[in-house]
């Protein structure tokens, strides 16, 4: 017997912001992708008046001021934060956690069982959202497909209040709970299965869980076969331990403005580079390898379009934010053609390997690389304590003038001096 | 046999280069797929080669003729061969073995004919240090014993990192506990908020820093500054705690 508990942040940007903010509390409020595009996320009096996700901000923004919705430019140093504080105080409540996502992760409550799961779960919620401002929501089942099934309820149900545990449904009970759940809820069923499943008149959780499991395989594959496996109970898929170091890294934003020049484009991926590699280093690895990609006009039908990407393959691998420039301004020359409206530019760092285990190569320098990982030490910790960009390579630029829209960004209230926020005495 | 060819052209124009690992391995791909492998015996190969020049001498006279055919060691193994008999099941297997090791042969031949070895036309320079690390030489401090961890102010003032902020004090209600304008708290949000504790609470949307106390069975929000009032909370009005406040810290300046 299995249990497992998948507990997700409700409306996480949303409820950042509202954490350090108590006058957004039952406010109509949304939260902007970079660059102020579209939404990401909305608050539920926003999700109540019925505006969907992705909506491009431009298109409802005389619309939401007359409702007297407040929008909010994303702050990913806020929400990072928060995540990694949220995902701390919940690892105190089992053995083994899985992190899937920035606002969501399973929690192995195997062995809980004696106790009353639910009561654990309420405590679970209070502790979290007490200790953070951040309401969380808590689905628990045999499988992770269903524990995220049990979540979808607690979250919709308000009579669960907050914390649904499928343990404590009867076989008939939850037989008729997921026949009135659309199939696309369903972990890992998604958009493009949906319609392809409806014409085979599987059109609830329940229809899919009833399915034979070996003509889901002939018909979808041996995944959506796994899928209705975990929905009958039978755990499939197993908890994935958390794998703190990345195997590839990516830097990439879009621009305020579209560039055209080769200088813009080569200030910016200086720039994606030089994060990038920040992170690199603070996971303590080395990049074998990098890629860069620009990408020329895409929501404009009449601009021409071009998309195209590099990669840099390094003589040796390393961490050291000059080499990876080097390389990645070498690739964007090679992309780089004149007469394109660029709107973005990326980064990313390939074949990642932990520093410490690195090989040396017979003619390295070793005083040459204790140099180079002096160096970057001095510049991490210089723009650590004084902002980002403190210190950095001439070739990102001093004027920036591409760099994205955040007009509305509300303070980084845990991660800079100047910003924590005020408290009148 | 068009297999033979294809292969000898395949070594030659191949590029022989040190760096190239895939070279060897079409070779042995190739062996195994050639139709040579899967319709005709090896034997039967050498044989089409004997009965063609046999035909056009005398086919009466019968054996072996000293000094006619090909020369030993120059066949398709480089060496003189024997017959034997293999049985069916170990067919496959010996072929296997023989292709494979006739591969490395041509190989090896391949190789050892082909002139490989560029020198490079502008030899890199490289520095190599006479020492890579330096020695430390000496007595080790007498010291090295008796090293503790270092204090570290966050594990004294911030035992609970998860749930502690830091916020920043603006205003003079709060000088008779030691909190003063400009001062940073730190507010610990996992806290119970009980009778007597210093906490951040939530007055009309706004965060507001007060002392705790209960006033017949009501909560009250107490200044701690005569020159300021105390926040009664009204009967509708519910108490919102944002957190407890643990430490004030000071810059002096």
């Amino acid at each position: 017997m299995s249990s497992i508990a998948l507990v997700d942040c409700n409306n996480f940007y949303a409820s950042c912001e509202r954490a350090f903010n108590p006058k957004l509390e039952g406010k109509p409020l949304v939260v902007l992708s970079n660059n102020d595009g579209c939404v990401v996320a909305r608050s539920n009096e926003v999700k109540a008046l019925g505006l969907p996700m992705g909506v491009p901000w431009f298109q409802i923004e005389k619309l939401a001021r007359r409702h007297g919705i407040l929008a909010y430019s994303s702050n990913y140093a806020l929400y990072g934060d928060m995540s990694a504080r949220v995902m701390k105080l919940l690892g105190q409540f089992s053995p083994r956690q899985e992190i899937y996502s920035i606002d969501e992760c399973f929690l192995d409550l195997a062995g809980f069982e004696l106790w009353d799961l639910v009561a654990y779960g309420q405590k679970i919620r209070h502790r979290i959202k007490q200790g953070t401002g951040i309401p969380v929501s808590i689905g628990i089942a045999t499988t992770k497909t269903l524990a995220k099934l049990a979540n979808h309820v607690a979250k919709k149900q308000e009579n669960h209040g907050g914390v649904c545990d499928f343990g404590r449904f009867s076989a008939r009970e939850l037989d008729d709970l997921l026949e009135s759940i659309p199939v696309s809820e369903v972990w890992g069923v998604g958009r493009k299965l949906t319609p392809r499943l409806e014409t085979l008149k599987i059109k609830t959780v329940s229809d899919l869980k009833k399915a034979n499991p070996r003509w889901i395989r002939q018909q979808f594959s041996i995944t959506l076969e796994r899928t209705v496996a975990e929905l009958n109970g039978l755990p499939c898929i197993e908890l994935g331990e958390e794998s703190a170091n990345r195997q590839q890294i990516v830097s990439s934003r879009s621009f305020g403005r579209s560039v055209e020049t080769l200088e813009d484009l080569r200030e910016a991926v200086s720039s994606y580079m030089t994060r990038a590699a920040e992170r690199l280093r603070a996971q303590h690895s080395v990049a074998g390898s990098i890629a860069v990609h620009i990408q020329a006009s895409s929501f404009k039908p009449e601009e021409p379009r071009y998309h195209p990407s590099q990669v840099v393959p390094l003589v040796k691998p390393t961490d050291d934010t000059r080499y990876l420039t080097q390389a990645a301004l070498q690739g964007l020359q090679h992309i780089y053609r004149p007469g394109f409206r660029y709107r973005k530019a990326g980064v990313l760092l390939m074949a990642l390997e932990a520093k410490a285990t690195l090989h040396p190569a017979l003619f390295d320098d070793p005083e040459a690389e204790a140099r180079s990982s002096r160096l970057m030490k001095v510049m991490d910790t210089i723009n650590h304590r004084m902002g980002q960009d403190t210190l950095k390579l001439a070739s990102s630029g001093t004027e920036n003038s591409w760099r994205m829209r955040r007009g509305f960004k509300s303070p980084n209230y845990t991660t800079h001096w100047a910003e924590i926020p005020q408290v009148t005495a | 046999m068009s297999w033979r060819n294809t292969q000898v052209q395949f070594l030659s124009s191949a590029p022989i280069s040190l760096q190239s690992s895939n070279f060897p391995v079409p070779l042995t791909r190739g062996n195994r797929s050639s139709g040579l492998l899967k319709h005709a015996p090896l034997a039967s190969h050498l044989d089409y080669r004997h009965n063609g020049d046999m035909k056009e001498k005398s086919p009466t006279w019968g054996g072996t003729r000293p000094g006619s055919g090909r020369k030993h060691g120059t066949g398709l193994y480089g060496e003189p061969t024997q017959t034997i008999r293999i049985p069916v099941s170990a067919l496959s297997v010996i072929r296997e073995f023989l292709s494979s090791r006739q591969a490395q042969h041509r190989l090896n031949q391949g190789l050892a004919s082909a002139e490989v070895f560029h020198p490079a036309t502008e030899p890199v320079p490289q520095a190599l240090p006479l020492y890579a690390h330096k020695v430390p030489a000496g007595f080790p401090s007498p010291a090295d014993d008796y090293i503790e961890t270092t204090l570290d102010l966050n594990e004294y003032l911030v035992p609970h990192k998860a749930t502690s902020f830091f916020v920043k004090v603006k205003g003079h209600s709060m000088t008779g506990a030691g909190i003063f304008d400009g001062d940073m708290l730190v507010v610990d949000r996992a806290l119970e908020p009980v009778p007597g504790k210093i906490i951040v609470a939530v007055i009309d949307g706004e965060l507001t820093v007060k002392r705790l106390a209960f006033e017949d069975g009501r909560p009250v929000l107490k200044a701690q500054n005569p020159h300021f009032k105390d926040i009664v909370l009204r009967d509708s009005q519910e108490l919102l705690c944002w957190g407890v406040v643990t430490a004030t810290i000071r810059k002096l300046d």
